[in-house]
């Protein structure tokens, strides 16, 4: 039928009817109202919002702020819950009298799954910060000014929101692209979706920032998002161009611009708590397991390991694997640790914290601090520390959206296309970070 | 005739603060470029944070703020770049303020775990000189012109 109406009016039917919809509705408002229509406060801040040259910029300015909020403020916050997790690890290693068992408990549940759950209040102030700008119908005017910019570059205006809520988790970042009519349009969508730096990559950011980056920590996190958003749209036309799949333009972007409103207490945390609460739900299922995986693996052989009061995690099972898969990661500055790290964070990317808090728990022989371990460790430069925060931006995200990829594209070809892009992409940028930087002179 | 003349002095305020953020955060950006491309050698200026991105941010309050200059041509639909000036800079003030608040919470749980309490959060921390940043006081001395323009874009029909 679109198609019909596309050959008939010879333009996209969507855009025939919303121009004639416009049409006619600037046709008979003069006959009805007499002068000129004031303008509603509504109006002037567009003017400001949607304006050519600062639209973006305020964008921008913004949304360094959501980050600000989300990195800075609720850091005491996560210092308070891994206080108490700390205090309830050493609370089980002393009372537990199986050794196993106590280690179990302590580095493997509260120091392992604590190490994540201390990243949940950035995780629900990035959503509180989100759930303000879309409830007050900023969002919208976002999506409208990048769209500019993304239609000049190939991706669809359509895709901003998919790409928004990727931000918050790729799974319903991929599912979103459904709203896209162009099949071309939205396998693009679902490609570059990935790259948006999703909740689960926050924690990730937090640990290796704080650890490394110091005073640059939050400067760091907001690069990472940026470079998502960069790579993203790169990637679209770098796609576009080289995939014959993708010739041609994507369709128009048509969007009717909500009325702002003053965001409410009760809508703004229910919006954040819905979201957040599927990282608990994450925290407790998926995570947990995988965090179980990486605790025996670190312990056993337990009497290898485990040398009267020394801790040889050396001989662990974990540093065998670690060994076996470092020479790939060894130009990009990272050891076995960092390399097993990123190899868990296949199943999901809290892992990668979650393996951290585990190693330096088990070596501390404590249920110590993820943070100041991971900086006195010096396993990370500065550098190799940002370079491991890309690698963990752009690979892919999770096996959860993996399968979801599949299921969207119905194609095992984009699926494993999607898996093997993101790897060399992130591989080449976190080597590019690596080696830029070097001739800086930073280290 | 009144309208003109208030929103003429809207205007004036609003550049007067444009030209002062625009300066904070021409030397917060251009301090944090030069940290970045020669690591090692810090530069301040004027007890000003070094901070790239902060620094753009401030300029672009600046620059939005500079939006209320066809106003004075009686352009009056130009006051909404006087709102989104006070918007944006009541966020950043807010914001710095709750990044002074939450450095002192962090200090007082720090004094928890033994650490000896001190009042450094307050002059240096996350947000740079803490509730010395430019940022603060400028988000004050925006809020008459917040006042001003949120009233005369409820009470007058700007055509």
């Amino acid at each position: 039928m679109s198609e019909k109406i596309k050959e008939i009016l010879g333009e996209d039917a969507e855009v025939a009817f919303a121009e004639r919809r416009y049409a006619l509705i600037s046709e008979i408002l003069p006959r009805i109202l007499k002068g000129v229509r004031p303008l509603t406060r509504s109006d002037l801040l567009d003017k400001a919002l949607l304006n050519k040259y600062l639209g973006i910029p305020i964008f921008l300015a913004l949304w360094w702020a959501l980050f600000r909020f989300t990195f800075d403020v609720s850091a005491p916050f996560s210092d308070l819950i891994r206080m108490f997790l700390s205090k309830l690890g050493e609370i089980s290693r002393v009372s537990i009298s199986n050794q196993q068992l106590a280690s179990f408990v302590a580095d493997g549940v509260f120091g392992g799954l604590g190490g994540v759950l201390g990243f949940l209040p950035p995780i629900f102030f990035l959503f509180l910060g989100l759930a303000v700008l879309e409830d007050s119908g900023y969002l919208a005017r976002a999506a409208f000014v990048v769209d500019r910019i993304m239609y000049k570059l190939g991706l669809h205006g359509k895709s901003f929101i998919p790409m928004l809520i990727g931000f918050g988790c790729n799974i319903p970042g991929v599912m979103a692209t459904r709203t896209i009519d162009k099949e071309e349009d939205r396998i693009l969508t679902i490609l570059v979706n990935p790259l948006m730096s999703c909740s689960a990559r926050l924690p990730v950011y937090v640990l290796i920032g704080s650890a490394v980056l110091g005073g640059y920590a939050a400067a760091g996190i907001y690069s990472m998002y940026v470079l998502g958003i960069v790579l993203a749209v790169l990637m679209a036309l770098l796609f576009r161009r080289v995939i014959p799949y993708f010739k041609g333009k994507p369709s128009p972007f048509i969007l009717e611009l909500p009325m702002y409103a003053r965001p409410t207490l009760r809508g703004t945390f229910s919006h954040m708590w819905e979201r957040g609460v599927l990282f608990l739900k994450k925290a407790g299922t998926i995570i947990f397991l995988g965090i179980i995986v990486v605790w025996f693996l670190s312990s056993y052989p337990w009497e290898a390991v485990h040398h009267g009061d020394n801790f040889l995690l050396e001989n662990s099972y974990l540093a065998m694997l670690g060994k076996g898969i470092e020479p790939i990661f060894r130009p990009l500055g990272f050891n076995w640790m960092g390399a097993v790290a990123l190899f868990f964070g296949f199943i999901a990317k809290e892992i990668v914290v979650g393996t951290f808090a585990t190693l330096f728990g088990l070596a501390a022989g404590g249920t110590g601090e993820v943070i100041p371990a991971l900086r006195v460790s010096g396993i990370f430069t500065p550098l190799t520390g940002l370079a491991f925060m890309a690698f963990t931006l752009i690979y892919i995200p999770c096996i959860a959206t993996i399968a979801v990829i599949h299921r969207e594209t119905a194609s095992w070809g984009w699926t494993i296309f999607a898996v093997v892009y993101g790897l060399i992409l992130a591989y080449v940028v976190a080597l590019a970070i690596v080696g830029v930087g070097g001739l800086f002179g930073h280290v | 005739m009144r309208l003109n003349r208030r929103n003429r002095q809207i205007a004036i305020y609003a550049i007067t603060l444009g030209v002062v953020y625009v300066i904070v955060g021409a030397v917060e950006f251009t301090s944090g470029l030069w940290n970045l491309v020669s690591p090692g050698i810090t530069v301040s200026f004027l007890g000003v944070p070094i901070d790239l991105f902060g620094g753009f941010a401030t300029l672009v309050m600046g620059a939005t703020y500079f939006g209320a200059v066809p106003i004075l041509k009686g352009k009056h639909g130009s006051l909404g770049f006087v709102l989104i000036g006070t918007l944006l800079s009541a966020i950043f003030g807010v914001l710095y303020l709750l990044i002074v608040g939450a450095d002192g919470f962090g200090t007082l749980l720090a004094s928890w775990e033994g650490e000896e309490w001190t009042w450094e959060w307050l002059t240096s921390g996350s947000a740079g000189p803490g509730l010395l940043r430019p940022e603060i006081w400028l988000f004050f001395a925006s809020l008459p012109l917040a006042y001003f323009a949120l009233r005369t874009t409820k009470k007058e029909r700007i055509q």
